[in-house]
């Protein structure tokens, strides 16, 4: 073929694949590849994308052992043929010039040197130190001064057998994701509310509702796939509405038939206003709370999960019991509901009332499906538990859950934030399926599962994201291992609490990345990690959806996943290094074992042969350890869940299917959790039944509105909001080495409100220092943009290692769910 | 309002038969307001390496072409921040290399 008429063909393809995934029929959906894409030689096969929760399918094409084409995957539900533009990126993100690709090592006189310079080692001299610095570690502090942060981004597999060599290995939970700062709060609240984690509705909910409310969310940006989905509603369907609630405006707004912009922090104001509206016209659905809802009443005051020693925590008269809750019942919600009446919440958030009405009525309107959808708006926030649980107030106060349409649900922004922070349970509280560490009878069945002497795995529950940054500088956790995020970039407050427990003497500090990110080059050990489809791999996204993936190309140089780092790395361990005497005493058949053969050679894990799987993929790892590591990791835990609401499919039928979403029984999957009909769980007759609660009741929670640790005051006199851009995916380890996509948002910039620059003589692109009681960035300002803001408020995003937003931001976290609060601090500007 | 691929182009010409640069092809749906629809397809067909190949509605399949893939991903998000556009979600994308293999 020339190549005139070779690019015809692959432009007619190219249309013939898009107009079928637009529903258009006729002739360019007629045009196709001459012989099919065998012609083109290209190797085909299924993985959910890399980047955000949604979990859409892509095809990813493969030639001479290169990613060469990606198109987003027809047969997948989530995204039927479409992908956003991160998908062009799948294909590139592996094949930066920067790429890791050997062990490097801090050294000085061929040594092991905290203040020496990265040279190359080999994975042997890697784990050598690594291994020795741990065992000191261990021998002088004991299993709570070792560490490890994970990620959203982790692997089933690799967040699984995180959770074993951390709880079940150095019997330390000090294990927690980086989900910790994207969405602890949704997770605590949906324990709280429902006694089970995750959504009860589906993204087939997008196909049903009558109305969609967006709390904080720009699902146009962050959720492109899903807010096609939603756009298709909206405008496919005129009865259908739309409202955007921001602290700015967004491009979500642009389909918003009810736009509100409020003050930051207002949005607790905001629904107890909606909750009192429902009430006080007599639209509560008083048979569905009756039977399926019980009230219950907060503790306030509360605190911002600060330092305890900070004056706003000592203040805090309810800090100590901050998760508490106590029976009340509607009479009391009610009371507590009726102070936030419209004229007052109006005052409060700066909306006018009209619009507060017309957002109310929504919900209270019974003759509309709603869905809610949230995302860092409600988890990033200082009172974010309670945001997600006054959510579910309103839909449980009008019996608007559970079921096609009537939906609260949760967004997530990573692709395993739900299967490997969540149902795995890599947070520093618990384990699989749900369960926690303070509970001893999870304790004695995830022992019994991991076949481990009773008492192996510790009750008190380890440092949180932000705690192991205190806990890093204050000199009483020293061995931390990173893996598959740059922490060092996303924690808040960074350059005084985050960094200098990185280079704090006492502390051996190990990254595993793809990249050199700031967090790596500031470790004392940097290992090269394989990403996406270099490894076999399993992701959970956001509607309760497992897919997995096969390896599809080879990692580049030394270059090794997670997985096989965690397993490879439990060798040079054995019981008697890290376990107690007693212990050991009691169970003399485990001494001298190592942990790989305790935790991974268990009978188990390794119980399938690397006949089992499929002879057209590799699998570095299991043709490393010989057996079929990825399966047996994956049957064990779904042990965990099985008969117990969080049922997985057989392993090998997830290679087949586009993902399934759990409980998975007798293949079946769940789109609508505690609904008769939908739900296996739910008995017959019930109708619904909120079953992970004994009583089967869901929580509506009274709680009040309180303020943000930090507001605008005379010295500092704006709030400052910190997100993402569409063009960067969270720290911008990955698309700021996309050459495009840099030169299109090189730097990050402040948008601000044209009125307020120019009272404060500032111009557009003018370089200003953003100035907290933390620190301080130089940034443009830019008030032309993309993001329209309110007067007093600014938006920064952090994807900017070089202009670091969280060297201004504070460690505020929520006080329930120890999630950072990074919308809501106060800054001030000067000129540069 | 399928049309007809676009003619041959004087590069296309000048570049037949020897080792053209790679070209990546991509493919995208355009979801633009209603009202807004007819104005989106004409500023889509100004843009520089953006075809329209058809039309449902408010929904218009766009093919595209650019030196790297990366390019292409600038071209969607020039897509999605265009004035009346909702969402622009690519479908489809391919590299075609040099040597005369399509890869």
């Amino acid at each position: 073929m020339t190549a005139l008429s070779r690019r015809d063909v692959l432009k007619a393809q190219a249309a013939a694949v898009a107009a079928a995934a637009a529903g258009i029929a006729g002739p360019v959906a007629a045009q196709t590849v001459p012989g099919g894409v065998d012609t083109l030689k290209i190797k085909w096969s299924k993985a959910p994308c890399r980047f955000c929760g949604t979990g859409c399918g892509v095809m990813v094409g493969v030639k001479n052992d290169r990613v060469v084409a990606t198109h987003g995957d027809m047969q997948a539900d989530v995204n039927r043929g479409l992908n956003c533009v991160k998908g062009y990126f799948l294909s590139k993100i592996m094949y930066g010039e920067d790429r890791l690709t050997t062990p490097l090592l801090r050294k000085r006189d061929g040594a092991y040197a905290k203040d020496g310079e990265f040279e190359p080692v080999s994975w042997d001299e890697a784990f050598d130190v690594m291994a020795e610095q741990a065992k000191r570690v261990l021998r002088e502090k004991g299993p709570t001064a070792v560490g490890m942060f994970g990620s959203g981004q982790w692997t089933i597999f690799e967040g699984y057998a995180a959770t074993k060599l951390m709880r079940g290995g150095f019997r330390s939970n000090n294990l927690d994701p980086n989900a910790r700062h994207c969405m602890a709060s949704a997770a605590y609240a949906l324990m709280r509310t429902f006694g089970m984690d995750e959504p009860m509705g589906c993204y087939d909910d997008f196909e049903h509702a009558d109305a969609f409310v967006l709390w904080g969310s720009n699902m146009a940006e962050m959720h492109p796939i899903l807010w096609t989905r939603l756009a298709d509603r909206r405008l496919g369907h005129p009865h259908v509405r739309c409202a955007v609630l921001s602290t700015f405006t967004h491009r979500s707004m642009d389909l918003a038939d009810v736009p509100i912009v409020f003050q930051p922090g207002t949005d607790l104001a905001i629904m107890n206003y909606i909750a009192r509206h429902i009430i006080e016209t007599g639209r509560a659905n008083e048979a569905f709370v009756g039977t399926h809802a019980k009230f219950m009443k907060g503790t306030t005051d509360i605190g911002y999960g600060l330092r305890p020693e900070h004056p706003l925590e000592t203040a805090a008269a309810g800090a100590a019991t901050a998760g508490a809750m106590e029976a009340t019942d509607f009479e009391g919600f009610r009371q507590l509901v009726s102070e936030y009446t419209l004229e007052r919440v109006s005052e409060l958030s700066g909306v006018e009332p009209d619009l507060l009405e017309e957002l109310a009525e929504i919900y209270a309107d019974p003759g509309k499906k709603v869905m809610s959808l949230w995302t860092m708006g409600f988890n990033q926030h200082v009172r974010g538990v309670w945001a997600n649980h006054m959510i579910y107030n309103l839909h449980l106060l009008t019996g608007k859950i559970s079921e096609p349409g009537n939906s609260p649900f949760s967004l997530t922004g990573q692709p395993s934030a739900c299967g490997t922070a969540r149902e795995v349970g890599t947070f520093a509280h618990r384990l699989p399926a749900d369960k926690v560490v303070t509970n001893p009878e999870h304790r004695r069945l995830a022992e019994e599962i991991w076949q481990l002497p009773e008492g192996t795995i510790p009750a008190e529950p380890g440092y949180h994201a932000v705690l192991q940054d205190r806990m890093l500088k204050d000199g009483k956790l020293n061995f931390y291992w990173i893996q598959v995020n740059n922490n060092l970039q996303a924690a808040p407050n960074t350059s005084e609490e985050t960094y200098p427990g990185y280079r704090n003497p006492e502390n051996f500090i190990v990254v595993s990345d793809a990249y050199p990110t700031i967090t790596a080059v500031n470790a004392d050990l940097i290992l090269p990690a394989a990403m996406w489809v270099e490894k076999e791999g399993a992701y959970g996204n956001a509607e309760r959806r497992t897919h997995v993936w096969h390896e599809l190309v080879p990692a580049p140089g030394e270059a090794r996943s997670d997985l096989w780092q965690i397993v490879e790395f439990s060798k040079r361990f054995t019981t008697d290094e890290v376990w107690p005497e007693e212990t050991l005493a009691a169970n003399p058949e485990y001494r001298g074992r190592t942990l790989y053969d305790v935790l991974f050679r268990n009978g188990v894990v390794d119980r399938f042969p690397l006949a089992e799987m499929d002879p057209a993929y590799r699998n570095h790892e299991a043709e490393d350890f010989g057996f079929y590591l990825q399966k047996g990791l994956f049957e064990e835990y779904a042990g965990f869940g099985r008969g117990h609401g969080h049922d997985l499919a057989p392993y090998d039928t997830y290679h087949e299917v586009r993902g399934l979403r759990w409980p998975v029984v007798d293949l079946k999957e769940t789109r609508w959790r505690y609904r008769e009909g939908y739900d296996p769980y739910v008995p017959a007759g019930a109708g619904l039944k909120f079953y992970g609660q004994p009583d089967g009741r869901a929580v509506i929670l009274a709680v009040p509105y309180e303020p943000p640790a930090e507001s605008p005051d005379k010295e500092y006199d704006l709030w400052l909001v910190t997100g993402r851009v569409l063009e960067h995916w969270h720290s911008g380890s990955m698309t700021m080495r996309v050459p495009e996509l840099y030169a299109a948002f090189p730097d990050a910039v402040c948008f601000m409100n044209a009125d307020d620059a120019r009272s404060r003589g500032l111009n557009q692109g003018a370089e200003v220092r953003v100035i907290s009681r933390r620190g301080e960035v130089r940034l443009r300002l830019e008030t032309r943009g993309r993001n329209r803001m309110p007067k007093g408020v600014i938006f920064v995003p952090w994807f900017d290692a070089r202009h670091l937003i969280n060297k201004v931001t504070l460690d505020a976290t929520d006080p329930i769910s120890k999630q950072t609060d990074f919308k809501k601090c106060a800054v001030r500007i000067a000129l540069a | 309002m399928a049309r007809d691929p676009a003619p041959p182009t004087r590069r296309d010409l000048l570049l037949a038969g020897t080792a053209p640069d790679p070209i990546h092809i991509s493919s995208a749906v355009v979801l633009a307001k209603p009202a807004d629809a007819d104005a989106v397809v004409g500023r889509l067909s100004r843009e520089p390496g953006i075809e329209v190949h058809g039309r449902n509605g408010p929904r218009i399949v766009v093919v595209m072409e650019a030196p790297t893939a990366g390019k292409l991903g600038e071209m969607l998000n020039r897509m999605t921040l265009m004035e009346g556009v909702i969402s622009a979600a690519m479908v489809y994308e391919q590299r075609d290399q040099p040597d005369g293999a399509v890869s």
